[in-house]
């Protein structure tokens, strides 16, 4: 017999995808550098994953391995029950988006949607074809340009030739590597929405890869961060804003984000204190009993942006247990305003309401002195060496 | 220090008139931004300041002197433009240096005020290092304090955040904004990121197509736009803009309806109207909530964007005979909705603003 004699799988296998282990390493100055690090991740059927992570983490190496365009150093990929380690790029079912445009510029916006449907093996009939992209066309609102050439477009109406061709394939996979970055904030929150919906209908994994943390958790059913080419966190968008497992994870999200205070533990009197230089803190509840968790003295305290408060300076001192600081800028937003505390070399970013902002004088207090307070709860305990999120429970 | 006002100013390429009549004053000490979509006349507007396009019909006046016949080189304005401009084989310290070397400025005066403009801007520890290869936040700061060092009267900033990554960009925001107000120079900003203008400015004047919309403090121009453009260009997520009718003391527009109090009657004629509300200002409750939140609808929540500490919910609401009007809330996060979840809709009809459906003026905004 010359059937397969591959044994299946032992671990779950469903028809989404699947990465195990996946490895990479490329030589940079003869010295080999890790980009990836066994990478595990899974995407249900009809499952959104947004994968996040500054630029340079892995994302797009990852997202190379899944299309066939890289081969992992190690590690497996499956997708809808089928190992892909020897399946060619293009006869992996995976319809891919890269921020790069590459559009044909010589064929119309028409032409270039219509072209993944016109290739060997994803041919359809041209009544079916053209119903199917000018439904896309209208979804992105680029019909009316459906004449044009690429060249005669804005770069934000070519991302979303790209977005089209993306969008009238029936692949087992969609692969999204930032799709929308280069449009304006309106468009990008009525794109989300719109891509949202279109995919939500169907039984496809797809994987969205963006650097920015807040897209990530708009898009995602669950979210993957990765950092330094290792997965820090997956979760739902609720989960990671809540609990970012550590404080790689908790500085990408949040607008502004977390505010990240590196300092020291020490005991004063059989408490715990968080110090840095004129800063301290003495820890209580769930904080405490993260701190007695550190592997060493180095710490850093999360702090949320809107849980931190302020009093006018001359409340500064032991009663109020505020820690003097000096107002560095002030910027109302219309609905909230965004105050910057200088505490000495460490500049710290306070959502606050617009009247609280207001109230810190002409030309929002800017050069005055403050008081600053550390809130009673919304802060997170982060081990030094390690940077992971240290549990009080 | 400075003031600038621009008095009917046109500024016409054949037929087309890029300003049209444009009445617009920055005082000594303010930071003004220009704001609007690209094309509406902001860039050729700063550049008439600076004296780079000249004016077609109108005056400039730099306090009590009219500038348009001086070149630039006579009007002591500095520049900061989008792409930095600087001298990449020089380091920091001589491009900072070099408005002063040109003007003959040498020796210990010029060592001070350079290291003095360093320190301000946190470059001290990179004064030697060629500019080429310093990170874009860096070389907007150098090119800042290229502009500061020779105390202009005026700063004109075209677009200096556009080409900075997002960390950057908060970060340099937050510092311009910083060392405006400290310096108190009077400083132009010209954008197309309504996030920056009003972040950044004092007061900011809204174009578009060559023609001043509306000129305010940031906070007027969120909570009063003058118009339809005005109020969908500022805020984001945008603000809610439906189709509806008043008639009486009541709006009615696609499956929602809203009763107004008297004072704001006297104001308003019946006709057709765009009724404009704030994404914070839509509550979303259970789906018989309706009635202790001034509820103006029901309907079906169709899409839902975590975005940590606030959701951002589409709303299909129901109307007779189908769907009628989206409306987008945004609401302290996270929460429990999800998309399908049905609900009541209410809306804080103090903060609902009504458009002129033909002119698209804020009926309740004084011209």
């Amino acid at each position: 017999m010359n059937a397969p004699m591959k044994a299946p799988s032992r671990l779950s296998t469903h028809a989404g995808l699947i990465a195990r282990g996946i490895s990479k390493s490329f030589s940079s100055k003869g010295q080999p550098h890790k980009v990836l690090a066994e990478i595990g991740i899974e995407v249900k059927p009809g499952e959104l994953l947004a994968l996040t992570g500054p630029s340079g983490a892995g994302k797009s190496t990852f997202c190379r391995i899944l299309a066939g365009l890289e081969r992992p150093d190690a590690g497996s990929v499956e997708l809808g029950g089928r190992a892909l380690a020897e399946v060619p790029a293009g006869q992996r079912g995976v319809a891919l988006m890269f921020e790069s445009y590459a559009l044909y510029p010589h064929l119309t916006v028409r032409g270039n949607a219509l072209s993944p449907l016109q290739a060997p093996g994803g041919r359809l009939a041209p009544a079916e074809a053209n119903r199917r992209v000018d439904e896309v066309l209208e979804l992105l609102e680029i019909r009316h340009l459906h004449e044009r050439l690429p060249g005669a477009l804005s770069g934000g109406q070519k991302q979303r030739v790209a977005l089209a061709r993306l969008l009238v394939q029936s692949p087992a996979l969609y692969l999204l590597d930032e799709p929308i970055s280069h449009l304006d904030a309106k468009l990008r929150h009525k794109l989300r929405g719109e891509i949202r919906r279109r995919l939500s209908g169907l039984t496809v994994p797809t994987i969205w890869a963006t650097p920015d943390g807040m897209e990530a958790l708009s898009v995602g059913d669950r979210v993957a961060v990765i950092d330094q080419g290792r997965l820090e966190q997956i979760g739902t968008p609720e989960e990671i804003w809540l609990r970012p497992a550590s404080a790689r994870v908790a500085k990408l999200l949040g607008d502004p984000p977390m505010n990240l205070i590196d300092g020291e533990l020490t005991r004063e009197d059989g408490a715990i204190v968080f110090v840095r230089r004129d800063v301290s803190l003495t820890l209580t509840g769930a904080l405490a009993r993260a701190a007695e968790r550190a592997s060493g003295a180095a710490a850093t305290l999360g702090v949320r942006p809107d849980a931190i408060g302020f009093v006018a300076p001359d409340a500064v001192g032991k009663a109020s247990g505020a820690v003097p600081a000096e107002v560095y800028s002030n910027e109302p937003f219309g609905k909230h305003a965004i105050v910057t505390i200088d505490l000495g070399n460490l500049l710290a970013k306070v959502k606050t309401s617009m009247a609280g902002a207001a109230a810190l004088g002409a030309d929002g207090g800017i050069g005055r002195g403050i008081g600053f307070t550390f809130p009673g709860e919304g802060m997170v305990l982060f081990d030094g060496a390690t940077g992971r999120a240290l549990s009080g429970d | 220090m400075s003031s600038i006002a621009f008095e009917s100013v046109f500024k016409r390429y054949g037929e087309v008139d890029a300003v049209r009549e444009l009445n617009l004053a920055c005082a000594a000490g303010e930071m003004l931004a220009l704001l609007g979509p690209s094309g509406c006349g902001k860039s050729t507007t700063l550049k008439m300041a600076a004296g780079i396009e000249s004016v077609s019909s109108g005056e400039i006046w730099f306090g009590d002197k009219p500038v348009s016949r001086l070149a630039p080189g006579e009007r002591n304005i500095a520049m900061v433009f989008e792409d930095y401009a600087l001298y990449p084989n020089m380091t920091v310290w001589e491009n900072v240096g070099f408005p002063l070397k040109v003007r003959g400025i040498t020796g210990q005066p010029a060592s001070q005020r350079i290291g003095e403009v360093l320190q301000l801007l946190g470059l001290r520890q990179m004064a030697d290092q060629p500019v080429r290869g310093l990170s874009g936040g860096a070389m907007q700061r150098v090119s800042i304090g290229r502009a500061l060092v020779r105390d202009p009267e005026v700063i004109l900033f075209d677009e200096p955040l556009s080409h900075l990554d997002a960390d950057q960009k908060v970060q340099l925001r937050a510092e311009i904004k910083r060392l405006q107000k400290l310096r108190q120079v009077t400083s132009i900003l010209v954008t197309h990121d309504q996030t920056e203008a009003i972040a950044m400015a004092d007061r900011v004047a809204v174009m578009n197509h060559g023609v001043l919309q509306q000129v305010g403090a940031p906070q007027d121009l969120y909570e009063r736009p003058a118009n339809l453009f005005v109020a969908n260009f500022i805020g984001e997520p945008p603000m809610n803009l439906m189709k509806a009718a008043y008639a009486g003391n009541r709006i009615v527009g696609e499956g929602w309806e809203v009763t107004l109090g008297t004072a704001r009657r006297a104001r308003l004629a019946d006709g057709a109207i765009v009724a404009g509300i704030r994404p914070e200002h839509v509550k979303v409750l259970p789906p018989d909530g309706a009635g202790d939140a001034g509820g103006a609808a029901r309907g079906v929540i169709t899409y839902r964007e975590p975005r940590g500490d606030a959701d951002v919910l589409t709303v299909a609401l129901d109307a007779a005979g189908g769907t009628g009007g989206r409306l987008v809330a945004e609401i302290a996060g996270p929460t429990s909705w999800r998309a399908g979840d049905k609900v009541s809709v209410g809306l804080d009809v103090d903060r609902l603003l009504v458009f002129d459906a033909v002119s698209e003026k804020n009926l309740e905004v004084a011209p």
